[in-house]
């Protein structure tokens, strides 16, 4: 699905359609947002059905790699999440790095990229109590999903690692090298030679 | 030296429960996470600005409840503009503090100068995006001690001293909706949020969360995409208006969406004001916005 609204988003986007004002793919819908003082809901309907992919089976995005820390001050929850789930924190680490993710959504705040499907055995309920400063860079896991943190937040998922790569920076263009339909991987960070 | 060289900044000594920079917002990044943002309350920033000579985006400070208290640091004597529940224009000397005070009516006001504050622009703005750290002043709220430079001010500028009160905020406010999905669930719901009597519990930059009724709508599979006055509804039941710092995806299922020309107005919103949603049409929505555009 994600790699179908993935694709959407990039037709739309790409056809700078007069009078849209944003274009912002979810999980499974896109939003296009347009100015009706310039256009109207009619014309953007069928301007956005014109640029809509025909392909049922669209391309996958890019591939991204990112190194992660795992556990100690990187990953202060991964004890805690190994307990819960009745397996030793290697363990965790393994199911976590061996998956290979989609890019879900990026968004709800910047610089967030939403990933998944997270190994059943991984699924965890969000914490109970949201943390007040999640530093940017954190991976995390919460229900089916794993993520990361593009800047510093607040947030209630379980904290596994942190990245060493800046995710978010609003003074690029784009100001993520992440978009819905990406596919990304997780490696020890030891194991990339940092 | 010359007189371009001499500092033209504002020092602020209380910067109020939350100050920002903010301009007239940085759409088309929400693929990104980045909400569009900007001035919550369009017409009083843009009016703001006009009592200086700006132009309607020039960056201004947006203050929430209270406005800051700041020491002009310049040579020459600056008109400063406060839109509130009062729209004011006085010339600060040098070394003469500006005091904006606090808000009774509404949650926000604005302070402008002649050309504007001092502020990078980044993705397209020059506002402050409190949930990505970035734009405005150091991509933070105002803290004491922080320096604000003024963009060429041209001293005094244009403008005229003097005091006006624009319109009373009604009680209650009445804002204008059009229903979101088509289901019969979602028709009930939004009759629900038509009919029930709200009250503002909190608020912020980020949204207005009201009390009154129980909205039903089914939890959704998976988020979906939001914008500015989409109206949601919590696990609990209750409404909450998305104003421009929302998130840009989100989880609760949407009821309605704002008309356009209401989403300012909803940004006076303070708690324990009173709110009745009004049905409304696409047509009758777009109406107004262009009467507004037209003022």
């Amino acid at each position: 699905m994600s790699a179908t609204v993935g694709a959407a988003w990039r037709a739309v986007r790409a056809g700078r359609l007069g009078g849209v004002v944003d274009t912002v793919p979810g999980p499974a819908s896109l939003l296009v947002r347009f100015d009706p003082l310039r256009t109207t809901a009619e014309a953007v309907r069928l301007a956005v059905e014109a640029l809509l992919p025909a392909d049922a089976d669209p391309a996958p995005g890019r591939t991204h790699t990112l190194a992660v820390r795992y556990g100690g001050t990187d990953g202060p929850d991964l004890d805690e999440v190994a307990g819960r789930l009745g397996m030793r924190p290697e363990a965790v680490i393994r199911a976590h790095q061996q998956a290979h993710y989609s890019v879900l959504v990026t968004g709800f705040m910047p610089g967030f990229v939403y990933l998944g499907p997270l190994a059943p055995s991984l699924r965890l309920p969000r914490r109970e109590y949201p943390r007040r400063v999640v530093p940017a860079g954190s991976v995390a896991i919460a229900e089916a999903q794993t993520g990361v943190y593009g800047v510093q937040s607040a947030g209630g998922w379980w904290l596994i690692g942190r990245v060493e790569a800046r995710l978010f920076d609003p003074r690029a263009n784009p100001p993520t090298r992440f978009a819905i339909g990406d596919q990304v991987s997780f490696q020890p960070a030891d194991h990339i030679g940092m | 030296m010359d007189a371009a060289s001499v500092a033209n900044e504002f020092i602020v000594l209380q910067p109020g429960p939350l100050t920002t920079v903010q301009d007239s917002g940085r759409p088309g990044w929400g693929a990104y996470g980045v909400p569009e943002g900007g001035a919550l309350d369009r017409e009083s920033f843009r009016r703001a600005n006009a009592l200086v000579g700006n132009p309607p985006g020039a960056p201004a400070l947006e203050f929430s409840y209270r406005g800051p208290t700041v020491r002009w640091r310049g040579r020459r004597p600056v008109a400063c503009a406060v839109v509130g529940d009062e729209e004011s224009v006085r010339l600060v000397r040098a070394d003469e503090e500006m005091y904006a005070g606090f808000l009774a009516g509404r949650a926000h006001g604005y302070m402008a100068v002649p050309g504007g504050i001092s502020a990078e622009r980044v993705l397209g703005g020059r506002g402050t995006c409190l949930s990505g750290g970035f734009g405005g002043h150091l991509g933070r709220a105002l803290v004491a001690g922080d320096v604000l430079a003024i963009v060429g001010a041209e001293p005094g500028g244009r403008a005229k001293t003097g005091l006006s009160v624009p319109d009373e905020v009604p009680a209650p406010l009445r804002l204008a909706a059009l229903p979101f999905g088509d289901s019969d669930v979602a028709a009930r719901a939004f009759r629900g949020l038509t009919r029930a009597a709200w009250r503002v519990e909190t608020g912020d930059r980020v949204g207005i969360s009201l009390t009154g009724a129980k909205l039903r709508l089914p939890a959704l599979g998976l988020s979906q995409p939001t914008c500015p006055g989409a109206i949601q509804v919590s696990g609990d039941g209750r409404p909450i208006v998305l104003l421009r710092d929302h998130p840009t995806v989100g989880g609760y299922p949407v009821v309605a969406v704002l008309a356009q020309a209401d989403l300012d107005r909803a940004a006076w919103l303070r708690p324990g004001q009173e709110v009745r949603f009004v049905a409304t049409t696409p047509d009758e929505a777009l109406g107004r916005l262009r009467s507004a555009a037209a003022r």
